[in-house]
């Protein structure tokens, strides 16, 4: 019988060193909410863009 | 037989649910061990133990070996439990893989709207996920995990149905705007609002 | 599939039900009590303190 009784070498305990791990996904976190941010503020220059050149006459658009 | 989708099981996304996952990783969890032995009859109840049980997350590690957690979650698609038997499966939070288990699966087969209303909360779970691939073991967490399952293409070499945007879902209405339990924090907001 | 009938097993996989689903939680979480319910009070109480 193959048994490879695998010792994982990454320890995934939780609470170890609480304050860290809360720090580390407070960073996380940040870090996503700042990207859907950058992603809300590049949807709304496009926007703009778009809105921009409706408005534009005929000949300039071109 | 050990290997159909259960009688009166619903199409997703237009087929079989156990057509999402491919074909190759399909037929190795077949023929894996893990799966003639341990996932041969499990139902919505029994299955809870095996996903304890689950020591990592991941697709397939060395000569393209399926994890136990890539399993579980073709024997979910297989049988199809209820919707709420997967909330409440989410509910155990006590249970890391078990819970990262049902959030896959909730990914995979439920309607956007219900995917990001049941997976954002757990955002905030910042607990340590161990997961295996082809490189070895590595640390993630349970928030990047859900987070993942929501922005990418394809995880623990799954390629995940399309989940329409969520800025399309709130411009159509469908769905209020993400809530992030640290933003409220920081402005002040009561922690149930 | 023969030889399983022939064995007298159902091939026919019953379904559980929620309650079958819930209680089985339960009993689960008994035997694994304690932790849970400490890390849920540590991070609300870090998220205060965020706050403040």
């Amino acid at each position: 019988k193959e048994k490879e009784e695998i010792i994982p070498d990454v320890d995934d305990t939780d609470g170890i060193d609480p304050a860290a791990e809360f720090e580390a996904w407070r960073l996380r976190e940040l870090g996503r909410i700042k990207k859907e941010k950058e992603e809300e503020l590049h949807r709304e220059e496009e926007r703009e863009e778009i809105e921009r050149r409706r408005a534009m006459p005929e000949d300039q658009r071109l | 037989m050990a290997n159909t989708t259960v009688t009166g099981a619903q199409a997703i996304h237009g087929q079989n649910p156990q057509f999402l996952v491919e074909t190759v990783i399909r037929n190795r969890i077949y023929e894996s061990t893990y799966w003639k032995e341990h996932c041969f009859a499990l139902t919505a109840e029994s299955l809870i133990d095996k996903a304890i049980e689950v020591k990592f997350i991941g697709g397939v590690y060395g000569n393209q070996r399926p994890t136990e957690f890539l399993c579980l979650l073709l024997k979910l698609l297989q049988i199809q439990p209820e919707k709420e038997i997967l909330v409440e499966y989410l509910r155990a939070e006590e249970f890391k893989y078990l819970r990262a288990l049902a959030a896959f699966y909730i990914r995979m087969t439920f309607r956007a709207v219900d995917v990001y209303e049941l997976l954002e909360p757990l955002l905030k779970d910042y607990r340590k996920l161990r997961e295996r691939n082809m490189a070895g073991y590595s640390l993630t967490y349970f928030d990047e995990f859900i987070y993942a399952l929501l922005t990418e293409e394809r995880v623990c070499d799954i390629i995940l149905p399309r989940l329409a945007k969520r800025q399309t879902l709130e411009e159509n209405g469908d769905i209020g705007p993400r809530k992030s339990r640290l933003l409220d924090a920081m402005e002040g907001k009561s922690e149930d609002g | 599939r023969a030889h399983l009938r022939a064995l007298g097993q159902t091939t026919k996989l019953e379904r559980s039900t929620l309650a079958q689903v819930q209680a089985r939680i339960a009993f689960l979480r008994e035997r694994t009590k304690e932790a849970a319910s400490a890390k849920a009070f540590d991070f609300d109480q870090r998220l205060a303190e965020v706050k403040a």
